[in-house]
């Protein structure tokens, strides 16, 4: 059982984190456009 | 709803539907009874087809945006070939770390040298090149266009991953979806794994609004600071001025 909550963890741990780097990338993309314009 | 209160709306209405999906995944794939041979380490099948499955997907998605972009020269191909890229090398990166945590309690060690193993990482690693090539050219046209000739090779590799189980002898099963002859699975094990496949595919198209809507803003912005600025490079270089006789030869 230890290996499926390790890849289960390490899976949706490497989700959430892409999830979190995609979301500040698009909101100071969105910043940096509103300040410019 | 007006049509713009509706396309604005959309992408959370999918956002909501991609978590919730993504949770009952798991859910099925916990709940769902072991399998017979292996016991709880085949759990990982719900995992590792949907984010192998999602990875052929992403690099097919970014195979047709780069054959777009070429014919057509519209950036909106090209936004749907990086999306697609970036969330593929994701999900490649994914299927190779739990096939890993897979292989360990199963064959014994987490990486072998086997056919289907080593073709994926290759696959891995020409799109981390995809990516890094294109931080490497400023100009989003030139940026574009080579990037493109990359994703189109690339997607050479799709078939030699997905057919090297049955090509050549390796330690690796044959492929549980899409092959030739019926699936080698039991009735509730294939409703868990569809799931995770359509819960998977949903946050694709999910994360791929997000990352496309990203590569707009970054050519919007990209514009507004050439309009602003100027070439970023290349204007503070000047060709020397030669003076007759001052030469010094």
């Amino acid at each position: 059982m230890k290996w499926v909550i390790l890849g289960y963890t390490v899976t949706y741990g490497a989700l959430a984190g892409y999830v979190a780097s995609l979301t500040v990338r698009l909101r100071n993309a969105r910043g940096r456009l509103a300040e410019k314009q | 709803m007006t049509d713009a209160a509706s396309r604005r709306s959309f992408p959370r209405w999918l956002d909501i539907v991609a978590v919730l999906g993504v949770a009952a995944a798991l859910g099925f794939a916990l709940l769902t009874p072991a399998e017979r041979t292996q016991g709880t380490p085949a759990r990982m099948l719900y995992l590792h087809v949907p984010s192998i499955w999602l990875a052929y997907v992403a690099f097919v998605v970014t195979l047709a945006g780069s054959v777009a972009y070429l014919a057509t020269r519209r950036m909106h191909w090209d936004h749907l070939a990086v999306s697609s890229a970036e969330i593929g090398v994701v999900f490649t990166g994914i299927a190779i770390v739990d096939g890993m945590i897979w292989a360990k309690p199963i064959w014994g060690v987490y990486w072998t040298w086997d056919a289907r193993l080593t073709l994926t990482a290759v696959m891995f690693f020409v799109y981390l090149g995809y990516l890094a090539l294109r931080r490497t050219i400023p100009d989003p046209p030139a940026r574009a266009g080579r990037a493109a000739i990359l994703g189109i090779v690339g997607a050479f590799q799709i078939p030699l991953v997905h057919f090297s189980v049955m090509w050549w002898r390796t330690l690796h099963q044959p492929p549980t979806l899409l092959r030739p002859d019926d699936m080698q699975i039991d009735g509730p094990l294939l409703a868990a794994l569809w799931i995770g496949v359509a819960a998977f595919t949903v946050l694709y198209v999910a994360l791929m609004r997000h990352r496309m809507e990203l590569a707009r803003i970054e050519l919007v912005s990209y514009g507004e600071a050439i309009a602003t600025v100027g070439p970023v490079a290349g204007d503070a270089v000047a060709a020397p001025e030669v003076t007759a006789g001052r030469s010094g030869l």
